[in-house]
């Protein structure tokens, strides 16, 4: 199967990205993403499994030494965002800062 | 194979009947019967009625052609643990989750994710079948070759047209789960476009499947009925019992190979497992074959 680089992030994207700038475990990741977006988004453990994945695929975050981060007797597994990530993070928020800025120009007009 | 506190059920299913699925097992718990294994049969244990929620997901990282729950689905399946989903079964890629809190997220939240898992699978499985239409189409050429050809044995045109119908048939069957697969598709992807729901089939669905596949299972029946009847003579009589108990061997053998890995069995009774099902197989076709050459 062809390696799919991915070009943008959609919103849990960017939620999880965020959130992975500290180390966390899968249930983390779904809490720290409701915490940011006050509840907006919500992110399932299938989702998160399957965009974890796909991050780590291309690169965009790494998993944290797993034997110590890991209760004994579980598979959690904990990540961080990479260096990779976090140049991929700041790009997609200057795009949608731009996005932002753009349209608040456009939408004062319409005032 | 149902005593009053567990029955087990017939539900055939497709990948695009998940959202039934998962309607029906909350249909089932909330009348104190909780699933427990729907490999096979799907069986229900009885237990005091409530409401609980259910997920049926197709895993990313499973096999499709066995019930194998490997290391990455371990991953996936501890996550949905602690999210609050608690894994009860799976049969090949198709897995069942439950969770009693009402409030946890569904497992999977990305609409696309969820079309394009059952668009990959059930893309898959149409391949296989697709991948029988050859083999059954050149084993009818054969046999219209051997009814032509004046082999010592001459097969019986009677026989010819029985086993020219199951295959067509099963042909036809095998296109018609591929048009009601597309429309499905087709559906999926304009709902996504146009941000509305997913086509999801409610519970009445399963009820047709079964409807569909007990139709399937009699008229291959019937047909094979009529051919083995329609066979006039002794010698095509045992002829046709010989390939029928080949046919019969096979997709028993089949199915154990399948069944088998998934019941963690020791080896001796795996072997002592195929050796019943090979003898009860055989003593079945010798007295069918009695019964019925004594009747001719």
């Amino acid at each position: 199967m062809p390696r799919e680089a991915l070009q943008t992030l959609t919103e849990p994207m960017y939620y999880v990205l965020l959130s992975l700038t500290n180390p966390m475990c899968g249930i983390e990741i779904m809490d720290s993403v409701r915490a940011i977006s006050a509840g907006r988004v919500v992110v399932g453990p299938g989702t998160l499994y399957t965009m974890l994945a796909k991050f780590e695929e291309n690169g965009l975050i790494c998993p944290v030494n797993i034997a110590a981060a890991a209760p004994r007797g579980t598979r959690r597994k904990t990540y961080v965002i990479s260096q990779k990530g976090v140049l991929f993070l700041r790009q997609e928020y200057d795009r949608l800062s731009r996005q932002v800025t753009d349209g608040k120009r456009i939408m004062e007009k319409l005032k | 194979m149902s005593n009053k506190n567990t029955i087990r059920k017939f539900i055939p299913f497709e990948y695009t009947d998940l959202a039934a699925l998962r309607e029906y097992f909350e249909d089932m718990s909330s009348q104190g019967w909780f699933v427990t294994n729907i490999r096979g049969l799907v069986e229900f244990k009885k237990s005091m009625p409530c409401r609980l929620r259910y997920n049926v997901v197709i895993l990313p990282t499973a096999s499709q052609m066995n019930n194998k729950i490997d290391a990455k689905s371990l991953e996936y399946i501890e996550m949905c643990r602690e999210a609050g989903w608690i894994f009860i079964t799976n049969t090949s890629n198709v897995y069942v989750f439950v969770a009693e809190n009402p409030n946890v997220p569904d497992i999977v939240t990305d609409r696309h994710e969820t079309v394009e898992a059952v668009r990959r699978s059930g893309q898959k499985r149409l391949l296989l079948l697709w991948a029988l239409i050859p083999v059954l189409a050149l084993n009818l050429l054969t046999m219209l070759s051997m009814y032509r050809t004046d082999f010592s044995y001459r097969f019986p045109l009677t026989m010819l047209i029985g086993y020219g119908l199951i295959i067509i048939f099963f042909i036809a069957l095998i296109f018609a789960k591929t048009l009601s697969f597309m429309s499905w598709s087709r559906q999926a992807k304009s709902a996504l476009k146009s941000g509305k729901p997913i086509p999801e089939y409610d519970v009445s669905i399963l009820k047709r499947r079964r409807l569909t596949s007990f139709l399937i299972v009699g008229l291959v029946a019937l047909i094979i009925a009529a051919w083995i009847i329609s066979c006039i003579n002794q010698r095509q009589f045992m002829i046709a019992g010989i390939i029928g108990f080949w046919i019969v061997m096979v997709i028993a053998i089949m199915g154990l190979i399948f069944w088998m890995p998934s019941q963690k069995m020791k080896v001796w009774e795996i072997i002592l497992i195929t050796a019943g099902v090979m003898i009860g197989v055989m003593i079945l076709f010798i007295v069918f074959l009695v019964l019925f050459s004594s009747l001719l």
